[in-house]
């Protein structure tokens, strides 16, 4: 039925012309993504004189495993509380359940991830078995959710600045963007130097506008500044390329619209909730989702500025999956936070659609 | 004559506010260029105060004339420039080529093949890293010495795996979808075959989104290639130009130096970048609409 | 110039049956006009005949050669589209020259035959310039010129007046009238507008919902519709529909009505005012419209319907006035309750 032959051909050209950019895919691509699930499913390594075994899921619940524990302060012998001499209260140390207590197997090999007084007679444990995993994990998550509506917001901010008729306003256009196209490693390298804690020129800055009371910061040694001094340059490079998708959707904003509101009678902020901010709904949608996914893969500012240091406090999934693949030659170790990233951003990209979806008006 | 005042004085204002942002946004690159022309002694000195800003003291090309000495750089960037330029090239046409076809022609299979192509969006490269090393170890390439296995510490290597990816295939149909499909139809009519439709009517029309799509793709391998050249990369004969920044940390940190080569490998883009910066914009501004 | 028959066609979208069989036998020199509502498949049609949509089911001829698995280029069709589709990179000579540099045509044949095309169409001046440097009549006069160069056998035009003002639609609707009696050309024309339906078909076929409703010359829809659908979509405006069933209210008087009548149509433009003795229907004006040549007068009948009356401009009638309306008997159409005329 029907006459194909006329069409026939397409099937053929279209094939042909979607072959070498499908096949690229494919073999750089796809496969080796195929190979990353499989690996997280073995023990390989690069070099082994071990064969290497099938493990199943082992490898994720070894990084994903948690565990708590309750743990009560020493007692004597009548069942009161022993004191030190100090008068305070003595707590068995945590290594007495998790090296080889055979009351508590599953606590084995764990480590102690975060600790919470209970009173004054108990401690609460959250135990890990990958600590530095679920740091990474951890401080990977808390990098994404400050970077990315700040990022966002500031973008907007300079968008709408921006978007104003002044003489000369490309000018700034163009200084604000330049960071862009800066390699995020040049980036990394410069503010390593400006972040130094002795020579730093940020420091200098800040002491000579706060008239001298401000003391010099090791922004980069310290556990409680390393992450955002990197989260504070990341935005500073990428905050352009938002800053233009924000400026093009603000654009296409219709002039009439603002010419109503002006008309009656509107103030700025009812300008903005009003007019503004609806039309700028699908642009916003599109920001969120590419600054989120840009910033799970925290990379070169960690690999070149802090190795995840201080202490683990700027650790990044990508960067311990790097760390473990190729640092370590880990392929499984690596390649099971490979997949455990692409489902975690897999989902949350699919929560975003979710909530950003289009409501059916009834 | 008063609100004419009031109208200056806030504008002056505006103005600004908007110079102090783009002191915040400058500064680091003004101190990066500055200090390369300064001795390491009084770079470190200097950065302590505004002096960092200012080309003074003993100015000069030192640092510059040392960095060729401690490293290849011209080669680096002769590498770069290479594998840059022919992963642009390549990629436009492996990438439109194929949008065009899954635009304008019905074949079975295209849905379910750019569907998988969109959804390698989520893949970080860093995650494919690995078993990518892997496979290119064992593939085979021709040469004028014959049939080699292997592609470590080539050219190709870092230039084949990044031909297609799904970022200019997307922006290049999203284009294409909004030509008017008339004009193909009337292609067809007047007897042109697929290719030359195009090569002849669709190409011709697509300036801005070639030029969006291939800053984009300067942009991505310029600056972006660090992890796989360190990877694939080893002999100093194929490194490209952020990889040779290792060669400036090794031993003694001279800084002058790093921020001279930083300077060398940065400068070209931004000249590149302020004298197209309209086009730079607008790639940037497609993406987001075209999103 | 060729003939083009189409028999038993049939288009399926997916599972939607858009043209539910076809049969259309056109002659070779026949300005042909496929005419009818959105979405009735005249479209479709017109596409298939072009070789841009595949056919289901059923074959089409050119020139008594069924050209169903034949590429358009080698159908010997070309093909004027609504939004004109010119190539907007090249100039008018170029767009013009495109099919015949496909067809490989040497140069200097490709020189004379595009030029004598772009005098035919007046816009010899045109041809160093830009689609865009040209106004909405001058790049449809290119689109046609591009048409002609390929000396087809049978042109094909999709609503190509669409896209112009009104005025610069009747300047075009006559051009187009007298290029056909120039190439004495079989030509397929799509349009969704009655009046150029009228004005420039040989013959005109009505589609409704993917069948054809009728086809035959402008006279013979006008004066003799075989339905009701094609009753009402010739002419303008609309024929006046009086329903009979079920409707105990409306008496028509001095009227001899055949039975199994469901449903009397007269044209506006048949009616006239009338005195209580001859009169028809009566009926109470509600809104009145001076079109400067004549009056439109809308009058609700006794039954509530309502009647348009096309009348002269002089007569003297005030809304909410009481008229009485007849026409000549010979200007009723009877519709029965299939919506099929009653001979």
């Amino acid at each position: 039925m029907g006459n194909n032959k006329l069409f026939k051909s397409q099937q053929r050209t279209g094939w042909l012309m979607a072959a070498p950019a499908t096949l690229l895919i494919f073999f750089f691509l796809v496969l080796p993504f195929l190979m990353a699930f499989g690996f997280s499913l073995t023990n390989q390594r690069i070099f082994s004189p071990n064969p290497t075994e099938f493990v199943g899921l082992h490898n994720f619940k070894n990084m994903l495993s948690v565990h708590f524990l309750t743990v009560e302060a020493e007692k004597d012998e009548t069942g009161a509380f022993k004191l030190d001499n100090n008068g305070n209260y003595q707590f068995p140390k945590t290594r007495k359940f998790t090296r080889n207590n055979p009351d508590y197997p599953h606590l084995n090999k764990t480590r102690e991830w975060m600790k919470f007084d209970v009173g004054k007679t108990k401690k609460f444990y959250v135990l890990a078995r990958d600590l530095i995993f679920m740091k990474a994990l951890t401080i990977t998550i808390l990098f994404v959710l400050i970077t990315a509506p700040l990022q966002a917001g500031i973008a907007l901010l300079l968008a709408m600045l921006i978007n104003q008729p002044l003489r000369g306003i490309n000018i700034y256009r163009t200084i604000y963007f330049m960071p862009v196209v800066i390699s995020m490693v040049v980036v990394s390298v410069l503010w390593k130097f400006i972040y130094d804690g002795e020579n730093g020129l940020l420091n200098a800055l800040l002491h000579f506008f706060s008239v001298g009371y401000f003391e010099p910061v090791d922004w980069l040694g310290q556990t409680d500044t390393a992450l955002g001094a990197i989260i504070a340059m990341s935005i500073w490079q990428g905050v352009g390329f938002h800053m233009i998708i924000w400026l093009a959707g603000l654009q296409t904003i219709p002039v009439d619209h603002y010419e109503v509101a002006r008309l009656e009678g509107a103030n700025k902020w009812q300008t903005f909730s009003n007019v503004t901010w609806p039309g700028l709904r699908n642009t916003a949608i599109l920001v969120m989702v590419i600054i989120t996914m840009q910033a799970f893969t925290l990379f070169p500012q960690v690999a070149v500025m802090t190795r995840g240091g201080p202490l683990d406090s700027t650790q990044s999934l990508v960067f311990q999956m790097v760390e473990r693949g190729y640092g370590k030659q880990d392929i499984a170790g690596g390649s099971t936070i490979s997949v455990f990233l692409f489902l975690f951003v897999l989902s949350i990209s699919l929560f975003q659609r979710y909530i950003t979806r289009e409501k059916i008006h009834g | 004559m008063d609100n004419l005042k009031v109208s200056i004085s806030r504008q002056l204002m505006r103005y600004v506010l908007l110079s102090w942002i783009a002191l915040i946004f400058i500064f680091p690159l003004i101190f990066m260029i500055v200090s390369s022309l300064k001795p390491d002694l009084q770079l470190l000195r200097d950065s302590s105060s505004f002096r960092a800003f200012l080309p003074v003291g003993d100015i000069s090309f030192n640092n510059y004339i040392e960095a060729f000495d401690r490293a290849p750089i011209f080669l680096f960037i002769g590498n770069s420039i290479f594998i840059t330029a022919t992963t642009i090239i390549l990629s436009m046409f492996a990438c439109s080529l194929a949008a065009f076809s899954f635009v304008f022609l019905e074949w079975k299979g295209k849905g379910v093949i750019l569907s998988i192509i969109l959804s390698t969006l989520i893949v970080p490269f860093e995650a494919i890293a690995i078993p990518l090393l892997l496979i290119v170890n064992f593939l085979p390439w021709v040469s004028v010495d014959g049939i080699s296995i292997g592609w470590l510490n080539s050219y190709q290597v870092q230039i084949i795996p990044f031909i297609a990816d799904a970022i200019t295939i997307y922006l290049f149909v999203q284009y294409f979808k909004d030509l008017p499909k008339e004009l193909v139809e009337a292609a067809h009519v007047d007897g042109a075959s697929w290719f030359r439709i195009y090569s002849k009517i669709i190409l011709p029309l697509s300036g801005p989104i070639f030029a969006t799509a291939a800053i984009l793709k300067f942009l991505a391998m310029y600056n972006n290639q660090f992890l796989w050249p360190i990877m694939v990369a080893q002999e100093e004969q194929f490194r490209p130009v952020m990889v040779g920044l290792l060669y400036f940390f090794q031993l003694n940190v001279a800084w002058g130096e790093v921020m001279a080569y930083l300077s060398i490998i940065t400068i070209p883009v931004l000249a590149f970048y302020i004298s197209m910066q309209k086009a730079f914009v607008a790639s940037v501004a497609n993406t987001g609409i075209k999103g | 110039m060729a003939n083009v028959k189409l028999t038993d066609i049939y288009k399926k979208y997916g599972t939607t049956e858009v043209v539910h069989g076809v049969n259309l036998s056109i002659h070779s020199g026949e300005f042909v006009v496929f005419v009818g509502p959105s979405g009735c498949g005249k479209s479709t049609l017109l596409r298939m005949v072009a070789g841009l949509e595949e056919i289901t089911s059923g074959t089409i001829e050119i020139g008594d050669e069924i050209v169903n698995d034949i590429v358009p280029a080698e159908r010997g069709v070309a093909m004027v589209f609504q939004s004109y589709a010119l190539y907007p990179h090249m100039t008018v000579f170029e767009n013009m020259a495109f099919g015949l540099k496909m067809a490989k045509v040497k140069k200097p044949e490709i020189e004379k035959r595009v030029h004598e095309a772009a005098e035919v169409l007046q816009i010899s001046s045109y041809l160093d310039r830009l689609p865009k440097q040209l106004s909405g009549g001058q790049r449809q006069r290119v689109a046609i010129g591009r048409a002609i160069v390929r000396n087809p056998k049978v042109f094909l035009f999709d609503e190509p007046l669409s896209n112009l003002d009104a005025a610069l639609r009747v300047q075009t609707r006559i051009e187009i009238a007298k290029l056909h009696s120039q190439l004495s050309a079989t030509m397929i024309y799509v349009t969704h507008d009655q009046v150029e339906a009228m004005t420039l078909a040989d013959k005109i076929v009505v589609l409704n919902k993917g069948i054809i409703e009728q086809v035959g010359s402008p006279i013979e829809l006008y004066n003799s519709p075989k339905n009701k659908f094609v009753a009402e979509f010739i002419g303008s405006p609309k024929m006046n529909i009086i329903e009979l069933e079920g409707n105990d209210k409306v008496s028509i008087n001095n009227l001899q009505i055949p039975t199994h009548t469901s449903k009397i149509g007269v044209r506006p433009e048949h009616i006239s005012l009338a005195d209580n003795s001859s009169s028809m229907l009566s009926g109470t004006i509600r809104h009145i419209e001076n079109l400067g040549e004549h009056l439109l007068c809308y009058i609700n009948t006794v039954s509530t319907q309502e009647i348009t009356a096309k009348i002269d401009v002089k007569s003297k009638v005030d809304l909410n006035q009481s008229v009485y309306l007849n026409w000549n008997p010979e200007f009723s159409h009877y519709f029965n309750s299939n919506d099929q005329t009653i001979k």
